[in-house]
């Protein structure tokens, strides 16, 4: 048994093969299907997956193929959704009750963008119940497990995007990121995740969770298949009046032009305590090698970063507790039966529909933002929020990027921390402050520990400029092969 | 009755001329067949997002300036809050401590009933020849 199959089968290389006519759209969509077919149940990266769905959307590529059409370095490549992107005729339930059966009359800008560009869609994944959560486990279906070792969790909460990159059930997939939420899992997954600006990519059709800090966010096996997707999917639409034009495609052949006289600061006082050794020593690795390829290594500080999970567990839950208020029951998806009049409906219907994850958080958010707490509660943490940015900012000034780990652990096994919502939150502890700041964040594989579990470092960069972070990972990932290696569980279902 | 001063505040609502709505680019067109001029966005399904109508600014800092009010540099639009069936996002869009424009006034001139000595009033914090001192109130 080989842990080879598909190893080298990257977004790059299957748009090459369809692009050139080497290979249909149909027969990757069918190698695709065939993978998900063994292990997508096992695994359970996807909420809604219809293998015809997906071989018409590839017989249609091959369609537009055939009338000379001139489509993207996309085209035939199958990319799997987050659920909480709306997708046309397709269900998009953002794991939970509240919105089972719920089919949206739209399209996501993003998704739009894949279906232009030729894509094909493998489904829709399983995450946290409107993205809320670091492990999956409170999609209110099923949990997904990380293919790796099934035991543990494939972080969250879009671990279903990660897990069926790291599976081979798709080419590449679309998160969504408020703290953390594509970081995260890529690193628990071993693949690559991007956290874009805020504001490179419309949220035009994303089931919003916190306005200010959800980003939609591209995961992939290679750097370069990042560049891939983060280009067809970044830019101004008029749709979102946060999308900025200053978010413009990454040329991929600058992801090739290395570290040389890039400065890369490390903030140790953040990362002083509770991190796993072998987390640290994957960090020393990195550093040393990027150093070894004409890279700086600076030790920076980053004062305020601690404050980070306090100040987003204030502001998060706050913009939540609004934007999930039109789940009533009213007009679409779940409704509680047997209620006598409107208030005993509505409590019911969202009692019910809810998990108790999005009803803590509700809570809070209610708590915050209520009349006589709005000014110690939320308005003080947007305070330490300028603090957190000014801090990136600060640092940034200084060197290129910063470098930390993604996680403080490698991935904890299921049901592990479900009961401590507190622990939970603190695996977000270096996720959360580039959040804050609106800054873009990649999480690239840095290799395994001792049980062949996936480590992932993080990269955090100026406004806008994504392709610094790209360029980095890429020199790190050129030194270390390993980084296209396949679970066990996705070599092992070869044919 | 001397103890107290009569106060009437005027909520007054004015259906804006533009193209289409306030947050989204449906027609605003009188008497089209039901349901042909709503898309996600009024129908504040999961994923929409509100654009804001330029025109809309336009009008209303138009109206701010016919009026002498005084229009902000910066401007905040809040979200209020609330549950009701007819409320398809659970809020309104609408602004709290940094409106568009405020101050400002309408001068109001009329005989008083049964022909006895004129009043006048005011919304504004100006006040021109009136006895009265008006107050201005928040709606």
């Amino acid at each position: 048994m080989t842990h080879e199959a598909g190893r080298e089968e990257t977004a790059e290389s299957i748009g090459h093969s369809v692009g050139s006519g080497a290979e249909s759209a149909l027969e990757v969509a069918r190698r695709f299907v065939e993978r998900a077919e063994r292990t997508a149940s096992r695994l359970g990266t996807y909420l809604h997956r219809d293998p015809e769905v997906t071989l018409a959307m590839a017989r249609e590529v091959d369609a537009r193929i055939a009338k000379g059409e001139k489509l993207s370095p996309l085209a035939g490549v199958p990319v799997a959704l987050k659920d909480n992107l709306c997708t046309h005729g397709i269900p998009t339930t953002c794991g939970s009750r509240i919105l089972e059966g719920y089919r949206p009359p739209y399209d996501a800008h993003v998704v739009e963008r894949l279906r232009k560009a030729g894509a094909v869609i493998t489904g829709k994944t399983n995450c946290d119940e409107f993205a809320m959560g670091s492990s999956t486990e409170n999609s209110a279906y099923f949990p997904t497990r990380n293919p790796w070792d099934p035991e543990r969790v494939p972080g969250g909460s879009s671990g279903g995007s990660a897990a069926t990159v790291a599976a081979l059930e798709a080419a590449i997939s679309l998160g969504s990121d408020t703290g953390g939420s594509v970081r995260q899992p890529a690193a628990f997954c071993g693949v690559f995740g991007l956290k874009p600006t805020y504001g490179a990519v419309s949220r035009y059709g994303l089931v919003a969770f916190a306005s200010s800090l959800d980003q939609i966010g591209p995961i992939a096996r290679t750097a370069r298949d990042v560049a891939l997707l983060y280009n067809a999917i970044c830019g101004r639409d008029v749709r979102d009046m946060t999308s900025r034009a200053e978010a413009k495609p990454i040329a991929v052949e600058d992801v090739e032009r290395g570290v040389k006289g890039m400065k890369l600061g490390i903030p140790r006082d953040l990362i002083a305590e509770g991190v796993d050794p072998e987390v640290l020593a994957s960090l020393e690795r990195v550093a040393k090698t990027l150093a070894e390829e004409g890279a700086t290594i600076l030790d920076v500080t980053l004062p305020h970063a601690r404050y980070s999970i306090a100040t987003y567990y204030l502001i998060a839950p706050a913009e939540a507790s609004s934007n999930l208020a039109r789940y009533d029951g009213v007009r679409y998806g779940f409704r509680a039966k047997g209620a006598s009049d409107l208030q005993q409906m509505y409590a019911v219907t969202r009692g019910k529909g809810f998990g108790r994850e999005v009803r803590r958080r509700i809570l809070l958010g209610t708590y915050a933002l209520s009349a006589g707490y709005y000014d110690a509660y939320y308005l003080r943490a947007m305070k330490v929020r300028t603090l957190i940015r000014k801090d990136f900012t600060d640092t940034l000034a200084r060197a290129d990027a910063v470098l930390l780990p993604t996680t403080p652990t490698p991935p904890f096994k299921l049901g592990e921390k479900l009961d401590d919502p507190l622990a939970m939150y603190l695996n977000d502890i270096f996720s959360i402050p580039a959040s804050l700041a609106g800054a873009p964040a990649l999480s690239f594989p840095a290799g395994m520990t001792r049980s062949s579990l996936p480590i992932g470092m993080q990269l955090v960069g100026r406004p806008f400029d994504e392709g610094t972070l790209l360029r980095v990972a890429r020199t790190w990932e050129r030194r270390n092969t390993d980084a296209l290696r396949v679970p066990p569980i996705a070599a092992g279902a070869r044919a | 009755m001397t103890d107290y001063e009569t106060v009437v505040g005027l909520e007054v609502h004015a259906q804006l001329k533009t193209e289409s709505k306030i947050f989204c680019s449906c027609s605003t067109k009188f008497g089209a067949r039901p349901n042909s001029q709503v898309c996600p966005v009024c129908l504040g399904l999961p994923g929409a997002l509100p654009v804001l109508n330029e025109r809309a600014v336009q009008f209303a800092v138009m109206t701010g300036l016919a009026v002498g009010g005084e229009i902000a540099e910066r401007s905040v639009f809040a979200r209020k809050n609330y549950f009701y069936p007819d409320l398809p996002k659970g809020y309104q869009i609408s602004q709290y401590d940094r409106p568009l424009c405020a101050g400002g006034g309408v001068d109001v001139h009329a005989e008083a009933p049964g022909g006895g000595s004129g009043w006048s009033g005011s919304s504004s914090r100006r006040t021109r020849g009136s006895r009265f001192t008006p107050k201005v109130a928040r709606a």
